[in-house]
């Protein structure tokens, strides 16, 4: 199958270990070949775009470089690196951009494409192989997307950000139903969640109670601010997965250590999904 | 000898400011073959002119050099004055020294009135070799066509068989009125458009000059201003209109029911179906998509029912040819599909409903009989809001213009609301509100004092079905808080778009659309109502959004347009066109296919290539592209122009 250059960020290290150990499972089940950016840096977050621009297109455009060497195209699975990796991209489409990042960093033999971990699955190739293990489950599912997967739309140009589907798209390829509801693309109050947690408390109970009202028993995200939020902030004990985790149960692969990383108890809704092998 | 006389333009201070007008004169007493140089303040006024006039009657001139503004500004004049003292009007050239001189080099002055000389010296050489050409003249086919059956159209053709013409009345749809026909009460007025619309429609239906052609499309448009060639395709009814006496009892015994279109998906039809009561004319058509014969191959009811037996399940499309001398595009508008603004929930959320379809909710003909109950339950909503500018003025998700209409209709919509439901409460969310016509800001003043409308200035976010609510989220930039509505319905004031097919219609009238599908005016303050195509004429909001006031106003600007050409007793046309050396010809046939306007075509006989000169437009591009240089434009010779080259050089 598909070779990809991998970005997994630093999230997916630490505080979402659960979503790139997912990830990693899933590639390697699914026979996608896939290599991490040499050498690769923190992309930024959201602390150097506060304090330093120059310094914020830096840092990404730096693993850019790296992945440069690589052959293939970069997948990204969190929100935030892939937004930040954008950026870094457009700020290279002009000339004149593209040489003041080179002063510092090097010549780019090339700029490597840059997507969404989630545009891997929708491929039709890996669609088929997903449909292969369909889960029969009566569990519902809210698909939330976020903002840093969809905006800035001329930037991104990835999904319609007021109707996005790739996750909704995978987890129905699985067999599990996932509800319409309005706030898939709603903010969840990102990093304000250090700096302003009520805000984000009244954004996340927002989004909780359409999930519920539209019926759904867990949460299905793509990035890991988020998950972390949805699943801190919350009243309610609405588990949050990463939609790599569900691809793991789908697969069989999915391992305990994966759960015991929630904040909310997702034990009941992985033994209804696992009910459905 | 040729006597040429020269005239010196100082346009005030436009053209002597930069260039030494006195030198250039100078330079030109007794220069070979000019009788006479001379120069004056304003060349285009009237003492200017007699000037003009007397040298050429006192000298004998045979030809005249202007040297003045660019010839799109007073060519004509000056041509016009030669012509009344005798001179042919074609042996008068202009000598552009203002915009391609004096406007350009105002800090170079000594090079300005170097480059005057020689500007001047080259139209002299022109002038020289310049024949007396006359005016070409033919036939006008005193017929009007006219595209679209909306109150543009119908205000045309009306407009134009009172005067006397023939007109052929098209239409796309099965009966005539468009869009107007669907609206309930119209703004500033509030009367009732039906009853506005109807008595025009009949006048229409019944004129003895205006040939309806409805469930009709232009197929095909050939010809030139005065004479243009055209197909239409009439689309089989499946009725024989002929027989038919529209009884309507095809209609009341047919048992298949599906969305109607003139309720916007509101209300239901039947399978045969006429548009609305008020149809004109008054004749079915049997819908093949949802007719039950059609699809399963049974039924024949209307067959049965019907008591002159009109009924034809084989009719077929028939093409029609026609002439006509000039025809008005009248086409109208669409409104934005319901997927482009996924986050109200239009097209998703049943109480999310457009402009249009309030209009058939509060219409007396319409699916709730004029009631206001919303489309999800029938419930008479208590809470409604109105949003403006959605997808207008918005270049990133719609489009960038104003749709011009919507803070009217909307503003209206909420008023004819409160009418009929007095507890209810009416939210408008808007940018600014653009009343800019006659009755227009009184309305709207007194809809927010009297009739107790909320006016919200802001932006709606989202759209969100609760229950059996639709909550609103927004934003009051004047008091800077969020808002949120828990609303009964919610209605869209969704951006006006050209008709469906309009580009299509465009490049069958080789007529010019705009990015987004509008006709392109010849110019937008002097010619409104032109189209770029000579004999093509444009009304209502086939060229931009527009409300029902400017809309007539144009379809009688476009309607006199084609009058003042029908009142000519014959085209004139400008000889400056494409000739052919037939001694040089040998008819290859590459200026035919290079050609812009099909003026030119094989004398298969002679085998040589002919110009129709009705169409030529002298651009041109047959000269350049013909490989013997048979090919060459009156009075623009290659031998002309080298002669003019080589004096400069």
């Amino acid at each position: 199958m598909k070779r990809i250059i991998y970005y997994p960020g630093c999230t997916l290290h630490s505080t979402a270990y659960e979503y790139g150990n997912s990830t990693e499972a899933v590639l390697k089940h699914l026979g996608i070949e896939f290599e991490e950016i040499p050498d690769w840096n923190c992309c930024g977050a959201a602390s150097a775009k506060s304090l330093n621009h120059r310094l914020s297109i830096l840092l990404p455009a730096r693993n850019l470089r790296n992945a440069a060497d690589l052959a293939g195209d970069v997948y990204v699975p969190c929100a935030g690196c892939y937004n930040n990796l954008m950026k870094a991209k457009k700020a290279m489409e002009n000339e004149e951009g593209r040489e003041e990042i080179e002063k510092k960093l090097g010549k780019f033999h090339r700029i490597p494409e840059v997507y969404p971990l989630m545009n891997l699955f929708i491929d039709d190739k890996v669609l088929k192989k997903l449909s292969e293990n369909k889960l029969n489950t009566d569990v519902k599912i809210a698909c939330y997307y976020g903002c840093a997967f969809l905006r800035p739309e001329e930037i991104l140009q990835n999904e319609n950000p007021e109707l996005p589907k790739s996750i909704d798209t995978i987890l129905n390829t699985l067999g599990v139903h996932t509800v319409e509801w309005p706030l898939k693309s709603f903010c969840c109050g990102g990093d304000l969640s250090l700096a302003s947690s009520d805000i984000v408390s009244v954004l996340v109970e927002k989004i909780l109670i359409y999930a519920i009202e539209a019926g759904a028993s867990a949460i299905v995200t793509a990035c890991p601010l988020c998950q972390a939020n949805l699943e801190m902030r919350q009243k309610t004990k609405m588990p949050v997965f990463y939609f790599t985790e569900i691809i793991g149960i789908a697969l069989g692969i999915d391992e305990n250590k994966w759960w015991k990383k929630h904040l909310v108890d997702p034990g009941n809704v992985v033994s209804k999904l696992k009910g459905g092998r | 000898m040729k006597k040429i006389g020269l005239f010196i333009c100082h346009c005030g201070s436009n053209i002597a400011g930069t260039i030494d007008i006195p030198e250039v004169k100078k330079f030109f007493s007794g220069y070979d073959d000019i009788e006479i140089s001379d120069d004056y303040k304003y060349m285009c006024s009237e003492p200017g002119q007699k000037k003009l006039r007397d040298a050429i009657v006192d000298r004998q001139l045979d030809g005249v050099v202007v040297a003045c503004c660019s010839p799109r500004m007073h060519e004509i004049t000056f041509r016009n004055a030669a012509q009344s003292a005798g001179l042919n009007p074609y042996k008068v050239e202009i000598a552009n020294i203002r915009e391609q001189c004096s406007w350009v080099h105002q800090k170079e002055k000594g090079k300005a009135t170097e480059k005057a000389i020689d500007i001047i010296k080259t139209m002299i050489e022109k002038v020289k070799r310049d024949e007396p050409l006359k005016p070409i003249e033919f036939e006008i086919t005193k017929r009007a066509l006219v595209i679209g059956g909306g109150i543009a159209g119908i205000t045309a053709a009306v407009d134009i068989a009172n005067a006397g013409y023939e007109v052929i009345l098209v239409e796309r749809r099965h009966s005539i009125g468009g869009k107007m026909l669907e609206l309930s009460e119209t703004f500033p007025t509030l009367d009732c458009a039906q009853c506005t619309l109807t008595p025009k429609t009949v006048e229409a239906g019944r004129h003895p000059k205006i040939k309806l052609m409805v469930y009709s499309e232009v197929e095909e448009v050939k010809g030139y201003i005065g004479n243009f060639d055209i197909k239409i395709r009439r689309k089989a009814s499946f009725v024989d209109w002929n027989k038919c006496t529209g009884c309507g009892l095809c209609q009341e015994k047919c048992p298949t029911k599906t969305e109607s279109e003139f309720d916007h998906g509101l209300g239901e039809r039947k399978a045969i179906y006429t548009l609305s009561p008020q149809a004109v004319p008054n004749k079915p058509i049997i819908d093949k998509n949802s007719c039950r014969f059609f699809r399963e191959g049974k039924c024949r009811v209307c067959e049965k029912v019907c008591p002159v037996q009109a009924i034809n399940y084989e009719m077929k499309d028939e093409i029609v040819e026609e002439k006509v001398g000039a025809i008005v595009v009248a086409t109208g508008y669409e409104i934005l599909e319901t997927d482009k603004i996924p986050e109200y929930g239009y097209g998703i959320y049943k109480d999310v409903i457009d402009g249009l379809q309030f209009e058939r909710l509060n219409s007396a003909s319409g699916p709730t009989a004029g009631e206001i109950r919303r489309p999800s339950d029938g419930k008479i909503p208590k809470e409604v809001v109105f949003i403006k500018c959605v997808g207008s003025r918005d270049p990133e998700k719609g489009i960038p213009y104003c749709s011009r209409i919507c803070c009217m209709y909307l503003g209206k919509h909420a008023r004819l609301y409160k009418h009929k439901v007095p507890d209810g409460q009416a939210y408008l969310f808007y940018m600014d509100i653009r009343s800019f016509g006659k009755g227009y800001e009184e309305f709207i003043q007194q809809s927010m004092e009297e009739a107790n409308l909320l006016y919200i200035r802001g932006r709606v976010a989202r759209i969100m079905q609760e229950g059996d609510k639709l909550v609103v989220w927004g934003v009051d930039t004047l008091s800077g808080r969020k808002v949120e509505i828990k609303a009964d319905m919610v209605v869209l004031g969704t951006a006006v778009l050209p008709s469906k097919g309009a580009a299509e219609l465009g490049k069958i009238l080789r007529a010019a659309t705009d990015e987004y599908g509008f006709f392109s005016e010849a110019h937008i303050k002097l010619k409104p109502v032109e189209s770029m195509t000579g004999g093509i004429y444009l009304a209502g909001c086939a060229q931009s959004p527009k409300d029902i006031p400017d809309t007539v106003a144009q379809a009688g600007a476009a309607a006199a347009k084609v009058l003042s050409l029908f009142g000519q007793e014959k085209m004139i046309q400008e000889p400056l066109i494409a000739c052919v050396d037939y001694d040089l010809c040998s008819g290859c046939g590459v200026c035919v296919v290079a050609c812009p306007f099909d003026a030119r075509m094989l004398d298969q006989e002679e085998r040589i290539s002919i110009v129709n000169e009705a169409l030529c437009q002298g651009c041109g591009a047959c000269v350049s592209a013909c490989p013997n240089k048979a090919c060459q434009l009156k009075n623009a010779s290659p031998k002309t122009y080298i002669a003019m080259v080589d004096k400069y050089l």
